[in-house]
C-alpha cells in the first residue's frame, strides 16, 4: 500500500494540525466530557464540580483538621496550598492518561464506520485532563488571595507548564491507547499503577522528606519536574529551572514522534481486533 | 489506500488484487501486539486465519452505480471497508481517486440519553463539522425524520422505528463523489421506508460513483448498471445486474435445496419389493421449466412428474400419490383409479384389469398437475407406490418445500391457499 496522505500525515505527526483536524479534536473533547456524565441532571457540570468538592475536602482535612505543615509554607492554608498546587496538575495528568488509554477501545464504533485520523482519539481525550486542572488552578488562586500569598508575574510559566504537560500526556497516550486494543488489561490496571506512581512522585510530601534514591529518580520524573513547575510559578514565586522545562520539552518529543509512529503503525490492525 | 481529490469528471476506483485475511484468535494478547507491530503479515505463519476477500480486482469509473451481491459473510462489508479507508487491505492495493462517503452501519452513535436534536449536532461534530454547518442542515434533518415533538425528547423514549428514522435522516444531507452503501437502509413504517427509499435513490444520483450492497435484488437491479456477484471473497460473476442477480439466485436456491436435501435424507426412500416393479422418480416441476426443483413458491404453477417401470404383468394395479406435511398431516391421498376415468376399478371385470390392457406397463410417466400450487409454507413429503391387490410394490418418496413468495405479508401462514384440487391431466407412455 501507497500513502498519497503520507507527507501529510508526517507533518501532523505530533503538533501541526490542520484546521480540520483542530475541529475533530474539539468536537470529540466536548463528547469526551458530555459522555461520561449523561444522563445526570446536573450534566457537564459534574466535570467542574467533582474536582472542586475533592480540592474543598483536601483543603478542610489538611488546613482545619489534621494542620499539617511542611517547611516554606507555615500558615494553616500552607500545606493544603502547596498540595493542590502540585496535586491538581497531577490530576490532570491521571485523567487524561487514563482517558486516552481507553479511548481508542471506546470510540470502536467510530473506528469501524468512519474514515478519519483516528490518532485524533488519544489526543482528544488526553485534553480532557484540562478541567480539573483549570478547576484547580482556579481553586488555588481564591486559596492564595485568602493566604495572603497573591500571584506574582511569575504565574505566566504555568502556561509552558501546560503545553509541555500536555504534550507528555498525549505522548503516552499514543501508546496505552494503541497498545491497550490488543491488551485489554493494560486499561484496568492502569488506575492502581498511577496510584503506585503518585507516591513515588513526591506529590503529598515534600521531596527533601524522601529517601535520597527516591531524590535522585524525581530529579528525572516528569512527572515530578511538571508538577514542581506550577508549586514554583505560583507559590514560591520562582522562575522554573529552563533545563527541566527543555528536558521535558525533549521527553515530550521524542516519546510523542515515536509513539504517533506507533500509533500509525498498529493503527490498520484497530479495525479487526475492535 | 491511495486518495486523492479528482477533479468531478474524473473519478475512478480501482481496485487491484486485493485481499484481506483476518486472524481469527479469541484472546487478544501482548503476541498478537508484537504481530501487528511487526506488521508484514505472513499468512503461512498464521495458524488459523480467514481469507474474507481473496485477490479481488476490478474498476470503477464516474458515472458506474456498482452493485454488489452475495451471501453473508461472502466478503462483501469487508471490501467495502477497504475501499471506504476503514480497514486496510492485507496485500494489494486500492486507488481511490474523489472524495468517498460512506454509510456502512446506521445510528452508529446515537446516545440515548440525549435529544434526537443533540444527536443530530454530535453526529455532525463527529464527522469533523463545526456547530455552524450543523446549524444549517439541521431542519432539513429534522423535516426529515418527522418525529414531531420527539425531536427534543431523549432518544431512550424512541420507538425502535423511530430511532432508525432519525439514524437514517442524518444522511439526507450528503453530497457524495463517491458514495458507498452498505444495506440495512430500510428504516420505520412503510410510508418513511419508501420516502427513505426515494431518498436514497436521489442521493444516489447525486453521486458520481456509487457503490450500493443490497440482499434486494429488486434495489440492485432498479440502480445498478453493474453487479458483481461475490462469494468466499471472489468475485463469481460480473456484469449486467439482472443477469448476475438472477444467476445469484439461482445459485442460492440451489445451495439451498442441496442443504434440504441434505437434512431430510431420510425421506427420500426408493424401496421395490418385487423384482421388476419400481417407481423411478418423483419430481416436481414449475410448469414453465423442464428443471426438477426441491424448492416451490407457493401459488405457482405445478407439476409433478412421477416416472415409474413395470416390466412383469400384475393384475390389479393401481397407483398411490400421497402428499404429507413433515409433522405427519396428510394433504393428499389418492389412488390413480379413483382420479382417472380411464382407469377403471377392476373389481367387476378381471380380464381387463392387466395391467398391459390399462397401459401401465414399461415405462410410464404421470404428471399430475397442481395449477397453482395450494400448499401452503412448509416441507412435504411426495410418496409414490405401485400397488397391486392393494398390496404395496415398489414406492419413493422426495421431499419439497414450499416457500412463500418473497414480499408477502408475514404472519400466519395457511396450510392451504384453497382446497386442493389435483388433477390428472395427462398420462403418456413411452415404451
Amino acid at each position: 500500500m501507497k500513502y498519497l496522505y503520507k507527507p501529510i500525515r508526517k507533518s501532523i505527526s505530533f503538533l501541526g494540525l490542520s484546521p480540520q483536524d483542530i475541529q475533530f479534536v474539539l468536537n470529540f473533547l466536548k463528547l469526551n466530557i458530555r459522555d461520561r456524565y449523561l444522563g445526570s441532571s446536573l450534566g457537564s457540570l459534574w466535570a467542574i464540580l467533582n474536582p472542586m468538592i475533592m480540592f474543598a475536602i483536601y483543603t478542610f482535612v489538611f488546613g482545619y483538621v489534621f494542620k499539617a505543615k511542611i517547611p516554606g509554607a507555615e500558615t494553616n492554608l500552607g500545606y493544603a496550598i502547596w498540595l493542590i498546587a502540585g496535586f491538581g496538575p497531577w490530576m490532570a495528568i491521571s485523567e487524561g492518561l487514563m482517558n486516552a488509554t481507553t479511548s481508542v477501545v471506546a470510540g470502536s464504533g467510530l473506528i469501524k464506520n468512519l474514515v478519519f485520523k483516528t490518532e485524533l482519539l488519544p489526543v482528544a481525550a488526553a485534553l480532557t485532563g484540562l478541567v480539573p486542572l483549570f478547576v484547580s488552578l482556579c481553586f488555588l488562586t481564591v486559596l492564595l488571595a485568602i493566604d495572603g500569598n497573591t500571584m506574582s508575574w511569575h504565574a505566566i510559566f504555568v502556561i509552558p507548564a501546560i503545553i509541555l504537560q500536555f504534550a507528555f500526556i498525549i505522548a503516552l497516550g499514543f501508546f496505552f491507547s494503541a497498545i491497550n486494543v490488543f491488551i485489554r488489561d493494560f486499561g484496568i490496571i492502569l488506575p492502581n499503577l498511577l496510584i503506585m506512581l503518585v507516591f513515588v512522585t513526591p506529590i503529598f510530601y515534600p521531596e527533601s522528606s524522601t529517601p535520597a534514591i527516591l531524590q535522585l529518580i524525581s530529579a528525572f520524573n516528569p512527572f515530578y519536574i511538571i508538577c514542581q513547575i506550577y508549586r514554583q510559578a505560583l507559590i514560591f514565586h520562582q522562575i522554573p529551572s529552563i533545563l527541566s522545562l527543555l528536558y521535558v520539552g525533549f521527553i515530550s518529543w521524542l516519546l510523542g514522534s515515536i509513539g504517533s509512529k506507533f500509533f500509525c503503525r498498529l493503527k490498520g490492525s484497530f479495525e479487526s481486533m475492535l | 489506500m491511495e486518495t486523492s481529490r479528482g477533479n468531478a469528471l474524473n473519478l475512478s476506483v480501482q481496485v487491484s488484487d486485493v485481499s484481506k485475511i483476518y486472524r481469527l484468535s479469541y484472546t487478544l494478547s501482548p503476541l498478537s501486539l508484537l504481530q501487528a507491530l511487526t506488521s508484514k503479515q505472513d499468512s503461512s505463519k498464521i495458524e488459523r486465519y480467514k481469507v474474507a476477500v481473496d485477490r479481488v480486482s476490478f474498476s470503477i469509473q464516474t458515472g458506474d452505480r456498482l452493485g454488489i451481491v452475495g451471501a453473508n459473510g461472502a466478503g462483501k462489508s469487508t471490501l467495502l471497508q477497504m475501499i471506504t479507508g476503514v480497514s486496510k487491505p492485507t496485500s494489494g492495493n486500492i486507488e481511490v481517486v474523489g472524495h468517498v462517503t460512506a454509510v456502512l452501519t446506521l445510528g452508529v452513535g446515537l446516545r440515548e440519553d440525549l435529544s434526537g436534536r443533540e444527536n443530530i449536532y454530535i453526529d455532525g461534530e463527529v464527522q469533523g463539522k463545526s456547530r455552524s454547518e450543523i446549524n444549517l442542515i439541521i431542519d432539513e434533518i429534522i423535516e426529515f425524520a418527522e418525529l414531531g415533538e420527539f425531536i427534543d425528547y431523549p432518544v431512550r423514549t424512541y420507538s425502535t422505528g423511530m430511532k432508525s428514522r432519525l439514524a437514517f435522516s442524518m444522511l439526507v444531507c450528503i453530497e457524495p463523489e463517491i458514495l458507498i452503501i452498505d444495506e440495512a437502509l430500510s428504516a420505520g413504517d412503510s410510508v418513511f421506508a419508501s420516502k427513505a427509499s426515494q431518498k436514497i435513490r436521489e442521493i444516489c444520483n447525486k453521486g458520481k460513483i456509487v457503490i450500493l450492497v443490497s440482499h434486494s435484488m429488486a434495489t440492485i437491479v432498479e440502480m445498478c448498471d453493474r453487479c458483481i456477484w461475490i462469494d468466499q471473497g471472489k468475485i463469481v460473476m460480473d456484469g449486467d445486474p439482472q443477469e448476475v442477480t438472477s444467476a445469484y439466485l439461482e445459485d442460492v436456491r440451489k445451495a439451498n435445496e442441496a442443504l434440504l436435501i441434505e437434512k431430510y435424507s431420510s425421506y427420500m426412500k426408493s424401496v421395490s419389493w418385487l423384482q421388476g416393479c419400481e417407481v423411478i422418480s418423483v419430481e416436481a416441476y414449475y410448469a414453465y421449466e423442464s428443471k426438477p426443483r426441491n424448492i416451490l413458491i407457493a401459488k405457482q404453477d405445478v407439476i409433478i412428474r412421477i416416472c415409474l417401470q413395470v416390466d412383469i404383468l400384475l393384475d390389479n394395479p393401481d397407483i398411490r400419490f400421497q402428499i404429507k406435511r413433515l409433522d405427519g398431516m396428510v394433504f393428499s391421498d389418492q389412488l390413480l383409479s379413483e382420479t382417472d376415468p380411464t382407469f377403471i376399478n377392476t373389481n367387476s371385470s378381471r380380464a381387463h384389469s392387466n395391467n398391459l390392457l390399462k397401459g401401465l406397463y414399461g415405462r410410464i410417466a404421470y404428471d399430475i398437475c397442481m395449477t397453482p400450487l395450494v400448499l401452503g409454507k412448509g416441507k412435504y413429503v411426495l410418496t409414490c407406490e405401485l400397488l397391486n391387490q392393494d398390496m404395496t410394490f415398489a414406492s419413493k418418496s422426495t421431499i419439497i418445500e414450499v416457500v412463500t413468495p418473497p414480499n408477502s405479508p408475514t404472519g400466519v401462514q395457511p396450510a392451504l391457499f384453497y382446497p386442493s384440487t389435483i388433477a390428472l391431466a395427462c398420462n403418456e407412455i413411452f415404451i
